[in-house]
């Protein structure tokens, strides 16, 4: 076991030396994640182009409470990434949500300023459409927010799912969630950025999570080289466990994906202003994401003969992944629970929550979400990784 | 190849001048005991029951034409492949059940430059003598010893990548011997090498046999084996059809010649008309030229150029070779032994 442990230490060693002596593999792992994020974040994060949503107010009750969230959503930095419409009544704004015309709405009752004033207490509402993924989060976060704003501690806010959009007793499971997320509340006020530094702290992890898949798959790919040129033949005579093959080469390439996404995140951030939030959150993500590609491209090389099919067989399934995941840009709403099907999309949520303040209970779910993942590709792989390590 | 295993005297590598005699099959101490390889790739079966013993110091030549089985039998050897019949034991160790152990006593050195290019000679050795337990100034020393072995102590922190096909193949060599092995195994280790390092190759596997370090070198170069090796084994469609020393393999011809001829024409109609003559043994055609194998060659000379002229083909030369190990595979075969040069 020690033994079989140093020797796959040994393989680790010498892979990450030959891979750092590699320019191919050096673009990859920094030249180019970097570069396409600075790109990205330049074209598409330009002083105008950050966040914005809109949200939907419909005050039934004419008083006070009304006025503050009005005044809660127009100040500050809230100001400029929120558009408030006012709705007539709770059924307009259930039809807003519908329509796409807002992605989160505010129920004043008639009566709640008075009740609240008699200290009877009262619901505010909080509505969201759930197909509206991310940005609804978002809206929903930032109406919470506002309401928690003026009336903090005395108002029970609920959260009510859109009339219709959902199957009954799934919307009960966005609620809980919803609540679950309070940090985002406060995140919400300070933290959301737009314009460039918000544009560097999307793209520098979906740039580090789109070639953390290229630069984990280069391990397989490595096997079946080194397959071919004959010195797993030689590893393969050694005294080791063949186990410490695989296990060297997973570790040489988990390290240098480290390497990878801790790069850009310090480039990023000293750079171009970039927050990714909670450095525990950001290297918890960083290891799910990691783990799903190391299974995912390792499944893949199992299955194929040549070097030439795993990497293209790699690369087709990366650039889907990654497009569906919104590593080059969010995806329309509609297509966001889509999107959390991948790692990448899993991986970016995350960081996304990360950014905008959340502690680290945001990443329980994608980290989780990468790590099933990633269980699942290696039992995929499992009866076939003999292969890769056989000369 | 370094300056201190150049023996004085007649070129070429010379055999060690040590006791011989020690013979696997007598000697009760056996550094590879091999008995009943089997391996088939599907339909193919490659290596076909194959028994091997080597001694300590014995250096013994695995001969066979391309795809007669000899890596497939050095990868069952080495650990490298299951065989699907047969048991190995090297120095004392059951290759299945010890495998660290067994391997331990092996340098395995592959038929392909297996090396990484990207580090230095200093590197790739470093690399694969860790792997054989070596750290520290054990490794250290090693690694300075193997570099004048293979005499590339000047180049040693030159990335591989760099190295011409012969540097490589030194390297490739330099990186079985780091652990000391009890037995060296080096599949074709010649192959594609300008004469000069072949040269230093083949000495300097001489020089590990006369310290006494077993050997086990296959080769389709009948000369090399013939050079180097003890006790030969002739391979051939996975089954080793003769083995002996060089004169116990030679004995078998009885008093046949080797006719080599190079004709214009139709070689396979002239060995095919050859057949036909009395004392022709054996005859076999590859390219242009026939291999003969004749019974008093020299008296049937003129028969054979007659021959020639009635199949219809030019005799360009002749030559009349004395019986080797390329004879003994003809004879045993009737084909040669390689179609190249
Ligand atoms: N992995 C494999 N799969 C299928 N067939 C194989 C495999 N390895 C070897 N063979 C076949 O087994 C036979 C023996 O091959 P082997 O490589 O042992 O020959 P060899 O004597 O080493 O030849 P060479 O001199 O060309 O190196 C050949 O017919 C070869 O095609
Ligand atoms: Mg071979």
């Amino acid at each position: 076991m020690a033994e079989g442990l140093r020797a796959a230490a040994t393989i680790a060693r010498r892979d990450l030396r030959s891979r750092l002596r590699d320019r191919s593999a050096l673009v990859t792992a920094f030249a180019a994640p970097l570069v396409l994020a600075v790109i990205l974040s330049v074209a598409l994060g330009g002083p105008d182009e950050g966040f914005e949503t809109t949200i939907a107010l419909a005050d039934e009750d004419g008083g006070s409470l009304g006025e503050g969230l009005r005044e809660a959503l127009a100040g500050g930095e809230l100001a400029e990434i929120v558009d408030v419409v006012e709705v007539a009544d709770a059924g307009a704004a259930r039809r807003a949500l519908a329509d796409g015309s807002a992605l989160a709405a505010l129920v004043v009752p008639e009566g709640l300023s008075e009740s609240l004033a008699s200290e009877a207490g009262g619901d505010l509402l909080v509505l969201r459409d759930p197909d509206a993924g991310l940005s609804g989060d978002l809206a929903t976060a930032i109406a919470q927010g506002a309401a928690n704003e003026i009336e903090r501690g005395r108002l029970a806010v609920e959260l009510a799912v859109a009339a219709g959009a959902l199957p009954p007793g799934q919307g009960e499971g966005v609620a809980a969630a919803a609540r679950a997320r309070p940090a985002a509340l406060a995140l919400v006020d300070d933290d959301v950025e737009g314009g460039l530094s918000g544009a560097a702290s999307y793209f520098g992890p979906a740039m580090a999570v789109f070639f953390v898949f290229f630069v984990v798959g280069a391990g397989p790919q490595s096997l079946l080289r080194q397959r071919r040129e004959g010195s797993l033949a030689r590893l393969a005579a050694a005294p080791i466990p063949r186990g410490a093959i695989a296990l060297g080469t997973a570790a040489s390439v988990g390290a240098l994906a480290f390497l990878s996404i801790a790069t850009l995140w310090l480039v990023m951030s000293l750079g171009f202003g970039a927050r990714w939030g909670e450095p525990l959150g950001v290297l918890a993500l960083a290891a799910g994401v990691t783990a799903a590609a190391m299974a995912l491209t390792t499944f893949v090389a199992t299955l194929a003969r040549t070097e030439e099919q795993v990497s293209g067989w790699t690369s087709i399934i990366v650039f889907t992944l990654a497009l569906l995941g919104g590593s080059f840009g969010a995806l329309p709403p509609a297509l966001e629970p889509l999107s959390l099907a991948t790692p990448n999309g899993l991986a970016l949520r995350g960081f996304v929550d990360l950014a905008a303040g959340g502690g680290l209970e945001v990443v329980v779910v994608p980290v989780a979400g990468n790590l099933a993942f990633a269980a699942a590709a290696a039992a995929l792989a499992a009866p076939r990784l003999h292969r890769l390590v056989a000369p | 190849m370094s300056a201190s295993s150049a023996p004085a005297g007649p070129p070429g590598p010379s055999r060690p001048a040590r006791a011989r005699g020690t013979q696997a099959t007598t000697g009760p101490e056996v550094v590879l005991e091999a008995a009943g390889l089997r391996r088939a790739f599907g339909d193919l079966t490659a290596v076909d029951g194959v028994d091997v013993r080597i001694a300590p110091g014995e250096a013994y030549g695995l001969l066979g034409p391309n795809g007669a089985g000899k890596t497939t039998t050095i990868s069952m050897l080495c650990g490298l492949l299951e065989p699907d019949d047969g048991a190995v034991r090297v120095a004392g160790h059951d290759l299945a059940r010890e495998p660290a152990a067994a391997k331990s006593a092996i340098g395995y050195v592959p038929q392909e430059i297996a090396l990484y290019p990207d580090l230095t000679a200093r590197e790739n050795l470093a690399f694969f003598g860790r792997l054989y337990g070596l750290r520290g100034r054990a490794l250290a020393g090693r690694i300075d010893a193997v570099l004048d072995i293979i005499g590339l102590a000047p180049r040693a922190d030159d990335r591989v990548g760099t190295y011409s096909g012969g540097m490589k193949r030194r390297v490739n060599i330099g990186a079985g011997l780091l652990h000391e092995p009890r037995l060296v195994v080096l599949d074709e280790p010649t192959v594609g090498v300008d004469p000069q390092s072949r040269h230093a190759i083949l000495e300097s596997v001489a020089a590990l046999s006369a310290e006494g370090t077993a050997i086990l070198y296959t080769s389709h170069y009948m000369e090399e084996v013939e050079r180097l090796c003890d006790r030969v084994g002739i391979i051939d469609h996975g089954r080793m059809i003769a083995e002996g020393t060089r004169r116990e393999l030679l004995a078998e011809l009885g008093e046949a010649d080797r006719l080599d001829l190079v004709v214009d024409g139709d070689a396979g109609d002239v060995a095919e008309a050859c057949r036909g003559i009395a004392g022709v043994v054996d005859a076999a055609a590859a390219d242009r030229e026939v291999t003969l194998l004749v019974r008093h060659g020299r008296a049937r000379l003129a028969e054979v150029v007659a021959t020639v002229a009635s199949a219809g083909a030019t005799l360009t030369s002749v030559e009349l070779v004395e019986p080797d190990l390329e004879a003994v595979f003809l004879a045993l075969t009737g084909r040669a032994l390689r179609d190249d040069g």
